[in-house]
């Protein structure tokens, strides 16, 4: 029987526990924001002492289903002030999975402020250990050091000096296959939940644990073989398909192309030096360059897509990884950067001081328009990140996100939703992804609900980009997601091959239902999506959001984006129109 | 004649006349070229080709060319 384990910062205990009725058919965000919504009073402090960070496996997490090494962090986020859920591959998933832990919930506030601690599970149990040698350094430093202490086959769930400075950017880190500090649940500064908890980095030896419990195996494998089948098949992910060759960045010149791909601070809609950022520039460098550089690299054990990097210095050595579109578009295009070696430089930085790349490419942008540098110099784009590490003053300001920096540099052009930093694509050019940035729970968010598939790439259907009637598909997306893919285990990219080939989404079922004992067919899915998005929408809602926080910045009303020249002309009643407000 | 701006992206550069390269090619067509015609004169299999832009848009084969037109040919593409 899986557990949940409680920990408690103020006496540092923990404890196991049964796992109630109501959460045993739950995973991933579906159970972070169900103890969320059960356990965290909506108006509380975010970095107070009622707020909870839950970490949680998916359902098929730690099987040998493919693609589903992921792990959910839930609570309410200081970025947005309202429910988060964002989640990371890796290695910690499948490790507390097979620990036999459905969830750990960590709560309270340590008596003594300014101090870590590390949380150690194994399978005879789980302590706080200090962790003062382990704090106020870059994770480059810090995760060797505790591979040196625990070993090489541990998973760690861990924070950074941001985190540990209370900085809204903050995002957890998750070591990879070869223990890089790199694969980030970035959104939502829940870094800073773990960081005001002085929960320095969980520690995962699964060694001996009891596995994950499949009640009817038949159903499993069957489900299984269906996926494996659609992935394989998929040109997008299959293996040397799209993501496999080219990584996330393949998205860079598509983007770019349809005239959406946010530019200096989204100011334009295409970036001259889109090239030289994208997809195609990143594989032919790591073949030019070979040594350590490659593409088709796994960010956990059992992804059978592979669309990570590593991406190599001119001599060969190793730079960064990953430089994922939304990372090279946000420190890249969006401040006026064409580099890739300036791009990696900066997301080293992100992933040393433990922020979410995006957030902090979005803050850059809105700091370079500020006139605090001038877009395109990669330079004092790197200092601003230091300063960040640093913790100056600037550096706080620049932490707690766009909004702000917005805030405090009286910048009009904020690309916010809710607090939270646009992504990759410009909604004024694509009015699907604009509709579910306004409306999803979590502020502005691609992966609530990715209608870009559909909208752009010309998978899982074809709508026209700038048609603005997109209530029924954005709502369809966001349930879609919050069950299927965010609850599963299951990385979100298995939807590119399950939504064109139906005997792969049959197969993610099978899969859940095989674990669970359960009969669930894809309706049942989306009715638990719709679940799941209505519990956190009653969360915002007792937070204090209404309507009007279901909205994009004004200035994407009367500012024209080229080359289209279009502003965002989804009528209020369309939005409200998703959740039947 | 109509002169038109077209990209290669992805698995398909390897169908540019210099192959690998991401240089925009400047190509010259009749008035009556459709982009259709423009896949046959660059030799891009058809099945290999699923998104096709004109001007930020997708269009069909059908679609028939105008002087200025940037043109981007992409395979199978996704991320995020």
């Amino acid at each position: 029987m899986s557990k949940i384990l409680r920990v408690n910062m103020t006496d540092r205990t923990a404890k196991s526990e049964d796992v109630p009725e109501k959460y045993q058919l739950l995973g991933g965000r579906g159970l972070t924001s169900a103890i969320t919504c059960d356990e965290v009073p909506p108006t509380c402090h975010p970095l107070g002492p009622n707020n909870k960070v839950t970490f949680s496996t998916g359902i098929v997490t730690g099987t040998t289903a493919p693609t589903s090494g992921r792990i959910s962090i839930g609570g309410k986020s200081p970025l947005t002030g309202g429910i988060k859920e964002t989640n990371s591959g890796g290695m910690a998933g499948q490790k507390l999975a097979r620990l036999g832990i459905k969830a750990i919930i960590v709560e309270g506030l340590p008596k003594e402020k300014g101090k870590f601690w590390l949380l150690k599970v194994n399978k005879d149990g789980a302590q706080l250990l200090p962790a003062d040698e382990f704090a106020g350094k870059g994770l480059y430093e810090t995760y060797p050091k505790l591979f040196a202490k625990f070993g090489k086959n541990v998973g760690i769930i861990g924070t950074g000096v941001a985190g540990e400075r209370l900085m809204s950017m903050a995002g957890v880190c998750v070591n990879d296959p070869e223990n890089r500090p790199s694969r980030y649940a970035g959104r939502g500064g829940m870094g800073a939940v773990m960081g005001s908890k002085g929960l320095k980095a969980v520690i995962l030896d699964d060694t001996g644990g009891p596995g994950v419990p499949i009640a009817n195996q038949e159903v499993f494998d069957a489900g299984r073989k269906k996926l494996v089948a659609a992935l394989q098949e998929h040109a997008l992910t299959k293996p040397g398909g799209t993501l496999n060759t080219y990584g996330t960045a393949a998205l860079v010149n598509v983007i770019n192309e349809a005239g959406a791909f946010p530019t200096r601070n989204f100011s334009d809609g295409r970036f001259e030096g889109a090239n030289k950022i994208s997809g195609e520039t990143i594989n032919e460098t790591c073949k030019k360059r070979g040594g350590v550089g490659m593409t088709g690299h796994s960010c956990s054990p059992g992804c059978i897509i592979k669309c990570s990097n590593v991406y190599p210095k001119p001599d060969g050595t190793e730079l960064v990884s990953c430089q994922e579109y939304e990372s090279v578009w946000s420190l890249g295009a969006n401040c006026g950067i064409d580099s890739l070696e300036v791009t990696g430089e900066l997301i080293r930085l992100c992933n040393n001081y433990g922020v979410d790349t995006i957030e902090a490419g979005v803050t850059i942008g809105v700091a370079m328009e500020a006139g605090l540098a001038k877009f395109g110099d990669g330079k004092k784009a790197i200092e601003l990140m230091h300063e960040i590490g640093k913790g100056t003053p600037l550096g706080h300001i620049l932490g707690n996100g766009a909004a702000i920096t917005a805030g405090t540099f009286g910048v009009v052009r904020c690309p916010t939703v809710k607090g939270q930093g646009m992504p990759a694509y410009e909604p004024r050019a694509i009015k699907g992804i604009g509709i579910i940035y306004a409306t999803s729970t979590m502020g502005a968010d691609h992966t609530s609900g990715y209608t870009i598939a559909p909208e752009i790439l010309d998978v899982g259907g074809k709508v026209d980009k700038f048609i603005v009637e997109k209530a029924d598909l954005a709502r369809n997306f966001q349930y879609t997601t919050a069950y299927i893919f965010d609850s599963s285990g299951h990385c979100l990219f298995i939807s590119f091959a399950v939504l064109d080939i139906s005997s792969g989404l049959e197969g993610v079922v099978e899969e859940c239902n095989g674990v669970l004992g359960t009969n669930w067919t894809v309706d049942d899915m989306l009715r638990m999506g719709k679940e799941i998005v209505d519990r956190e929408r009653a969360f915002n809602e007792a937070a204090g959001f209404t309507k009007i926080h279901d909205r994009l910045p004004e200035f994407m009303k009367y500012e024209k984006l080229p080359p289209h020249n279009v502003v965002f002309d989804v009528p209020d009643t369309e939005l409200d129109k998703v959740h039947g407000r | 004649m109509n002169k038109v701006e077209v990209r290669l992206y992805a698995s398909l550069r390897k169908y540019h006349p210099n192959p690998g390269s991401s240089e925009a090619l400047v190509i010259t067509l009749d008035n009556e070229a459709k982009l259709g015609d423009l896949l046959d004169k660059l030799k891009l299999p058809r099945q290999e080709v699923n998104l096709l832009m004109v001007n930020g848009n997708w269009q069909k084969e059908s679609y028939l060319l105008q002087d200025g037109d940037r043109i981007g040919f992409f395979p199978l593409i996704g991320g995020g």
